[in-house]
């Protein structure tokens, strides 16, 4: 029983032209045809703390910039009772330091230690928890509720959908901050998703929340259709597509 | 390396980990103070450092080095305080290689 409160999501605009995705690290064995990416720079984004960037990953600063639009909105009910906002995200694990993994290539065994720790940034595995980027959100705004993290790439944010429409409908949460963030970071999240998810669609950054709280009818967020869109946004798709459709 | 390389060195490496504004960092900042420097802050400032200079910096005797400059009751430490103690450590260490 939810109705939405507010929403936001952040995607590419009509102006972003479409590009192949490649990357250094796989050359031409690694293509996605047809992708749009967010003209975002992790370090100039616009976060609380200036330096939090350094242990976030792409998606996580994303998610950071999409979450704290709601500030306005749930500021009421964090002065009533910070614990009663739950946050459910949907995240998938963040990069894997393929700048430092290309630097350990061929060296020796006895090297292997000195060299690991020299070529990796120590901030580096942080930017790998999914869960670490929905607590950084849920600090920026104050939300000490539950925290629920969704990693399944494919169905993320719609699992994140359904729980926080059973927890708000037993109560065990007054109000559901549903988010999920997704990001051109690792290659083979993006390999993965063009053979098994993207057909002939847009692979295409995003970032979106949305709002809920408890309201008189149930929302079944399965009944949807996701699958018919021009864009395909990751771990977030049925969230932005279903703000999309509302909108 | 010069005084002034290494000081360009430690700022783009400081700031970079702070992600301050190009300028905002002098020899006189202090590190908690005036930069809001967290303990592993320290750590991924001593990465970048490593990465620009090839100087392993480990603040644990940095802090040693400053504080038995500075006394015992020191609290934060500045840039330049950093920048002595970097010179020191590569004394230190072309010394050994003779």
């Amino acid at each position: 029983m939810s109705k939405i409160v507010w929403s936001d999501c952040i995607i590419p605009g009509p102006e972003v032209e479409e590009q192949p995705f490649t990357s250094q690290y796989y050359e031409d064995s690694l293509v996605i045809p047809s992708t749009r990416s967010l003209a975002i720079e992790e370090r100039c984004a616009p976060l609380p703390d200036r330096k939090a960037y350094r242990s976030m990953s792409r998606a996580s600063v994303l998610l950071s910039i999409v979450c704290l639009e709601s500030v306005p909105h749930i500021r009421t009910l964090l002065d009533h009772d910070p614990f009663s906002i739950g946050m459910y995200c949907a995240m998938e694990n963040g990069p894997v330091d393929l700048k430092s993994a290309s630097e350990m290539v061929g060296v020796p065994r006895e090297k292997y230690a000195e060299q690991y720790r020299k070529s990796r940034n120590p901030k580096m595995f942080l930017m790998q928890l999914p869960n670490l980027a929905a607590a950084q959100a849920g600090i920026f705004l104050g939300i000490m509720g539950p925290l629920n993290v969704y990693n399944s790439s494919t169905s993320g944010s719609l699992h994140a959908l359904i729980q926080a429409e059973s927890d708000l409908q037993t109560g065990r949460v007054e109000a559901a901050l549903v988010c999920s963030a997704f990001g051109f970071e690792n290659p083979l999240v993006l390999e993965r998703i063009r053979r098994q998810n993207l057909n002939d669609r847009v692979l295409c950054e995003g970032a979106a929340a949305m709002l809920l709280m408890a309201g008189e009818s149930r929302t079944d967020w399965t009944k949807a259709d996701f699958n018919d869109t021009r864009e395909y946004y990751g771990i977030s798709h049925q969230l932005i597509t279903s703000i999309i459709i509302r909108e | 390396m010069t005084e002034q390389e290494l000081f360009d060195n430690v700022e783009e490496a400081v700031r970079t980990v702070l992600n301050t504004a190009e300028g905002e960092i002098t020899r006189t900042s202090m590190f908690k103070a005036d930069l809001n420097t967290e303990s592993i802050d320290y750590l991924d400032i001593s990465f970048e450092i490593e990465q620009r200079t090839g100087m392993e910096l480990d603040f644990t005797e940095a802090w040693q080095y400053i504080i038995e400059k500075k006394g015992a009751d020191t609290t934060d430490i500045s840039i330049q305080d950093l920048l002595d103690y970097v010179k020191h450590a590569m004394e230190q260490k072309t010394g050994e290689q003779q």
